[in-house]
């Protein structure tokens, strides 16, 4: 998780990552910082994330990101 | 309240709009001769009724028919009438009269051209009163329109604004009242005998763009009214005639071509339908002692003066009692 | 049928008000019988085109459904999938191309070799594109697991040619649109009423502005060596035209919407209040934009070899850049996409990716101008450099205008030129701009003002609605007669100030 954060604080370094639920919603995250933060995420796990996972409520926060990692390794 | 107040607001934007209308139609839109043909079929008989444009209004005089086959005639001719518009205006005509003829004058450009937005060209729905063949001309018509054309008439006239003053002074008189021609009477024009006579104008003559035939641009809207019409007659036992006015010799020479196809293409199509074709341009059809020189006409486009009508009327007449 | 005729004014009335007479489980199907006769209305054979993708999509969407149940090995199981949908992408899409392209390949293969190959004289059947997006987005999502497929083949068949929406989108999504064709709507006065407006609205943009500002841009963008000081005006004109226009019909069609109950998806908030190329399209022509993303931006950044150039392009140029340029690349891909959806011709193409290179750069930029603003000590929060931004990006937006309204591409760069380097505004007064059934000096001017003014208004009720304030909503508050009044106003506006909507009273984006 720690490193999640550190991985989006690089990408995106004024938004508050530790509490934000709405980072989709409410616009903190455009379609490049999501491709790169995806990109970041597929190195780092060694996961592979589909156009299908791209929906709003895995990258509205950081727990949720995390969540979807951690799905996505057990598979 | 309930039903009453929510019935309210729409019923008073309604008849709001409606007055609003009433009122903008009648001081934009200004007095036309169209009124007057529409009277005068409202409430008289007619035995020869001329359909067309703007050459026949221009070159048709009924009252010339009239004298040589004693027969009452009207012309029904108006520049922007296309074969829907005179279909229709034919059937309000045939209301009251129980037409003998028919003539349909011919200009070729209303057969390729689609029907502009312009000027006049809703006129005779304008005017034509509510009955079940506005109605009919309303679906014909208006459907396919940009619906300001039918909810809001004067639309297309609101330019006319500046004009508003003398629009109202003309609707509120004497001559408005009691369908007369005096407001169209100015000077080199006027509306009297039943058409409208052009005076003899000398000077060079406006060419302007001139709508020649086209059989690629084929307006399928003309045919398939036309052929209405003529079903319309053949189910009367009306006899329908179509003829086209002569122009000048200038214009004919310079567009040989297009007015020989144009001649070969109608002559053709008119026999399919089993109708008679007049063409005053044909050499076998010239008009004897008839002055084909520009000179005589208002311009290129063959709009002939108030004299050269009366004398191709005369012709007309004849033919028509062959 | 035009948005702007009486018969689609009588259409509409007809089944608004026959959707609320009849028992409620049979709404939806009324709007497919409406739907249908809409579409046959513009022809009986085009009308083949749209039964054939909503069969396709609909039979593909089970299919794809039923893999994932039947067959147990899950690799098979996508593999089947992968099948099913690339079939069917093909033969929709290859409709599409094979329609609105062919004749522009001719004609580049005919300038490349100086082969004369004659035009193929195509029927396009109308918003192909648009229906052919919608029902693809669909298949998508059903492939995805992001939406479920329909079994009702009506149900499908009334997403797919839903009629408000089909000419011109929005650009429906399933998730959302479905649901809301399907369920009952009971008789909602105040929805009529905020759907009533909404049109009132859109019919003014449409024919009190666009078809105002239509006129100066036919003329300026028609003789551009006649008005040649013109060149600002007329891409100011013209981004008053395409705005209006476009916005207009969609308040027009969204307006319908809501005449039976239904919310269809916003496609435009206030595009020229964007700070950056990228605001603007999430701003304008939104359904495009998102159509874009989800369909091609995600799937192409994500894909196998996007994977393999990001790995690359990591160990060459380092790992900032090396993350950013396939986003970039994939950026790219779509703007083209976007431009060649405008139309066959190189100028769209040179319109698309000239977005997509701003975009791209100011996405590789983007830590640069992190860093200079700090140094700077301007806050994103400051209202002038709020300011900058917009006049910056609405610039930027013009310029993609000359591309797409110029003749050519030399066109447009010709025109751009004699933008910096005269302006002579005086050549508007010149005789030769028909204005409507008159032409002349008073009413260039008259057209002006009512320009000015319906821009004014429009800037007004856009300020407020960028603040948040929902305008249709506090209308409907007020008393009556007000109302009434305001309601006058735009009945009235609409043939006191408008232009005859051209011979076809087209709109520009009906012909997708």
């Amino acid at each position: 998780m720690e490193k999640l954060i550190e991985i989006l604080e690089d990408i995106q370094p004024d938004a508050d990552f530790d509490t934000c639920e709405t980072l989709i919603d409410d616009g903190i995250l455009d379609s490049f910082a999501i491709l790169s933060i995806v990109s970041e995420l597929q190195d780092e796990f060694g996961i592979t994330i589909t156009p299908a996972d791209i929906i709003p409520e895995n990258f509205n926060s950081a727990k949720a990101l995390w969540a979807m990692v951690e799905r996505l390794q057990e598979a | 309240m309930g039903v009453f107040k929510k019935i309210l607001l729409p019923a008073v934007l309604i008849l709001a709009v409606a007055a609003v209308n009433m009122g903008l139609n009648y001081a934009l839109i200004p007095y036309s001769y169209v009124r007057i043909m529409m009277h005068q079929i409202e409430t008289q008989e007619y035995d020869t009724l001329f359909l067309g444009t703007s050459h026949g209004l221009n070159g048709i005089s009924p009252k010339v028919i009239e004298e040589k086959t004693g027969n009452s005639a009207m012309n029904l001719c108006l520049g922007g009438e296309y074969p829907k518009d005179a279909y229709y205006f034919l059937k309000q005509a045939c209301k009251k009269s129980s037409p003998k003829t028919v003539v349909y004058e011919l200009d070729p450009g209303y057969w390729c051209t689609p029907e502009g937005q312009r000027g006049d060209f809703n006129r005779i729905y304008y005017e034509m009163p509510w009955s079940l063949t506005k109605l009919e001309y309303f679906f014909a018509k208006e459907w396919k329109l940009d619906f300001r054309a039918a909810l809001f008439p004067w639309f297309y006239y609101r330019s006319q604004f500046r004009q508003m003053k003398e629009i109202l002074a003309v609707k509120q008189g004497q001559e408005y009242q009691n369908f007369g021609a005096g407001p169209f009477q100015c000077e080199g024009q006027g509306y009297a005998d039943g058409f409208m006579q052009n005076g003899l104008a000398t000077g060079p003559k406006p060419e302007g763009k001139l709508e020649l035939w086209d059989e690629q641009e084929k307006n399928e809207d003309s045919f398939r009214y036309f052929e209405k019409m003529a079903a319309f007659c053949e189910k009367r036992g009306i006899r329908l005639v179509v003829i086209t006015t002569p122009i000048p010799s200038e214009t004919l020479e310079k567009y040989a071509e297009e007015f020989q196809e144009s001649d070969r293409f109608f002559t053709e199509y008119f026999r399919g339908l089993g109708l008679e074709y007049w063409n005053y341009n044909r050499p076998e059809r010239k008009i004897e002692g008839f002055d084909y020189s520009l000179n005589v006409y208002t311009d290129y486009e063959g709009h002939m003066w108030a004299g050269q009508a009366e004398q191709f009327s005369g012709q007309l007449a004849a033919d028509l009692m062959e | 049928m035009s948005l702007v005729s009486m018969e689609f004014l009588l259409f509409v009335l007809l089944a608004a008000a026959g959707y609320y007479w009849i028992p409620r489980k049979f709404q939806w199907a009324w709007l497919l019988a409406f739907s249908y006769i809409y579409y046959i209305s513009g022809g009986l054979r085009v009308t083949c085109f749209l039964v054939f993708t909503t069969l396709t999509s609909y039979g593909a969407g089970i299919l794809v459904e039923q893999a994932a149940g039947r067959i147990q090995e899950k690799k098979k199981a996508k593999r089947r999938q992968k099948q099913v949908l690339a079939a069917a992408l093909l033969l929709n899409f290859g409709i599409l191309g094979v329609l609105k392209y062919t004749n522009f390949a001719i004609h580049t293969v005919n300038g490349l070799f100086g082969t004369g190959f004659g035009s193929i004289g195509f029927l396009l059947p109308l918003g192909i594109s648009f229906y052919t997006f919608q029902s693809m987005g669909y298949l998508l999502d059903v492939y995805w697991g992001k939406a479920k497929a329909e079994h009702h083949v009506f149900r499908f068949a009334l997403f797919v040619s839903f009629f408000p929406q089909i000419l011109q989108g929005p650009i429906g999504r399933f998730s959302t649109l479905g649901e809301q064709l399907y369920a009952p709507h009971p008789f909602d006065g105040k929805r009529m009423e905020r759907g009533f407006l909404r049109i009132l609205w859109g019919y003014f943009k449409k024919m009190a502005i666009a078809d105002n500002a239509v006129i100066f841009v036919d003329a300026i963008f028609g003789q551009p060596e006649v008005y040649d000081g013109l060149g600002l005006v007329g891409v100011l004109m013209y981004s008053i035209q395409l705005y209006c226009d476009f916005s207009g019909g969609m308040d027009v069609v969204i307006g319908i919407g809501e005449l039976f109950g239904i919310r269809l998806d916003e496609n435009f908030k206030r595009p020229y209040f964007a700070n950056s190329i990228t605001d603007f399209w999430h701003r304008w022509h939104i359904t495009l934009g998102t159509w874009m993303k989800d369909y091609v931006f995600y799937p192409v950044s994500l894909s196998g070899w996007m994977k393999h150039f990001s790995k690359f392009a990591k160990k060459t140029f380092g790992k900032q850049a090396g993350r950013t340029l396939p986003i970039c690349l994939a950026n790219l891909i779509v703007f083209f996409v976007v431009g060649v959806w405008h139309g066959a011709a190189w100028k769209f193409i040179v319109y698309g990716l000239y977005n997509g290179l701003i975009i791209a750069f100011s996405g590789l930029m983007a830590p640069a101008y992190r860093d200079w603003k700090k140094s700077l000590h301007i806050s994103d929060g400051s209202r002038g450099f709020h300011l900058f931004q917009m006049v910056r990006t609405f610039v930027l937006v013009n310029i993609s205008w000359f591309f797409d309204r110029a003749d050519d591409v030399p066109t447009a760069l010709l025109m751009m030129k004699n933008t910096l380097r005269h302006f002579n505004l005086r050549q508007i007064l010149e005789p030769g701009i028909e204005i409507g059934e008159a032409s002349g000096t008073a009413f260039t001017l008259v057209a002006l003002g009512v320009i000015l003014g319906g821009c004014l208004l429009l800037f007004a009720v856009s300020v407020l609605q960028e603040q948040g304030k929902d305008l249709a909503e506090s209308f409907t508050r007020q008393h009556w007669l007000v109302k009434a009044a305001v309601y006058l106003c735009l009945i009235l506006a609409v043939p006191v100030l408008g232009q005859p909507s051209g011979e076809s009273g087209g709109f520009i984006y009906a012909q997708f």
